[in-house]
């Protein structure tokens, strides 16, 4: 499947249900599995294992997102990326601009996360995603989106993603309303939100 | 003693006016020979953003010219053992604590030195009124929100969210004071 494909389709189900499910542990797994939540973000685990929980999550009619800098084992390089695609992840997210062109030109959904911090982590980030032309963008924390949208404005011309302390049905209303498709967020009783 | 903290911080960094006098500020992104001029112009409490700054190595011997030369009390950085040698000098040291989500925060507290004198500055400062209260309580303080906060009411969220201090940026027509 050519990327763009891949990328129009995880667009198309979070729009469908815009609320990812943000995955830290077995037991999100289990919960996420059985909720309607069409995208599964996985947050942390065995890199080098996660290939039987992608083909469960697939079975299950859904689509991963895996995070390469924040899962165990997995190289943060080209090998890594590789590692993670064969074991079946429809989309890899990082932080790094450098890995994110690796994922995009590897043919599956690259997001890149852009880090809010302060006025200077958006002016660098925000050049950081320009060179790397990720296929998504997740901003972090997804919360303050609606405070800072003013600055991303001019300068983001990617889907964006929410994620990051979104905790009540309101935060993603907020979210939603400030200009992100979807959010992600660990919250089991948002996952079914549409 | 270690300094107390004003409730507000004005932002200071290159390229910015001078500041109305009378305000805490919070100097970053600006370079060593800025920070010795403003230091040595201005009687208004400080505190420096040491890893921001041209010229500084984020380091002991820093945190010393900066706490024991210039007379700034209160410094904030990321690095643990330069907080608490800043704290050791008779400082306030705040240790920067990202927040962009629950697993970061967790992950970056974690190295916070939890030493006496040395308290938290969370980054952006905005997300204070949206993390969960045992989140909040667990921040070791005083608690500066840092980053992003650039409206009064945004100050005053984060007041109520439990900040000792708020850093306010100040660009832009409505941040006039």
């Amino acid at each position: 499947m050519e990327a763009g494909t891949r990328t129009a389709e995880i667009v198309a189900r979070l729009r469908e249900h815009p609320v990812g499910a943000a995955i830290k542990d077995r037991g999100q797994l289990e919960r996420a599995l059985a909720s309607p939540s069409a995208v599964l973000f996985i947050l942390r685990g065995d890199g080098l294992e996660l290939a039987p929980a992608l083909r469960r999550i697939h079975a299950a009619g859904k689509l991963a997102a895996v995070h390469l800098d924040l899962v165990e084992g997995i190289g943060r390089d080209h090998v890594g990326v590789r590692w993670l695609i064969r074991a079946g992840a429809d989309a890899v997210i990082s932080s790094h601009g450098h890995l994110v062109r690796t994922v995009r030109a590897s043919g599956v959904v690259a997001i890149q996360r852009l880090l809010l911090s302060d006025g200077a982590s958006i002016a660098a980030g925000l050049a950081a995603v320009e060179r790397a032309e990720p296929d998504l963008i997740e901003v972090l924390p997804g919360a303050i989106l609606p405070h800072v949208r003013d600055l991303l404005a001019e300068r983001v011309r990617v889907p964006l993603l929410a994620g990051g302390f979104i905790r009540s049905a309101a935060d993603v209303d907020a979210a939603l309303a400030a200009g992100a498709f979807a959010v992600s967020t660990s919250s089991p009783e948002l996952w079914g939100r549409r | 003693m270690a300094p107390r903290l004003p409730e507000v911080l004005l932002e200071v960094k290159a390229g910015n006016s001078w500041p109305p006098r009378g305000h805490g500020l919070l100097l970053h992104h600006l370079d060593l020979d800025l920070l010795v001029r403003i230091a040595g112009h201005t009687e208004d409490p400080l505190v420096v953003d040491l890893d921001s700054v041209d010229g500084l190595s984020p380091d002991r011997r820093a945190a010393a010219f900066v706490i024991g030369r210039l007379g700034i009390g209160t410094i904030i950085t990321r690095h643990a053992p330069v907080a608490a040698a800043a704290a050791a000098l008779g400082g306030l040291a705040l240790f920067r604590v990202f927040a962009f989500d629950s697993t970061g925060l967790e992950r970056s507290f974690a190295a916070h030195p939890r030493s006496p004198g040395v308290g938290t500055a969370i980054s952006p400062g905005l997300v204070l009124p949206y993390l969960a209260a045992r989140d909040r309580a667990a921040l070791s303080g005083p608690l500066v929100g840092y980053g992003l906060v650039r409206r009064w009411e945004e100050v005053e969220a984060c007041r109520r969210a439990g900040a000792d201090s708020v850093a306010l940026a100040r660009s832009g027509p409505e941040f006039s004071v």
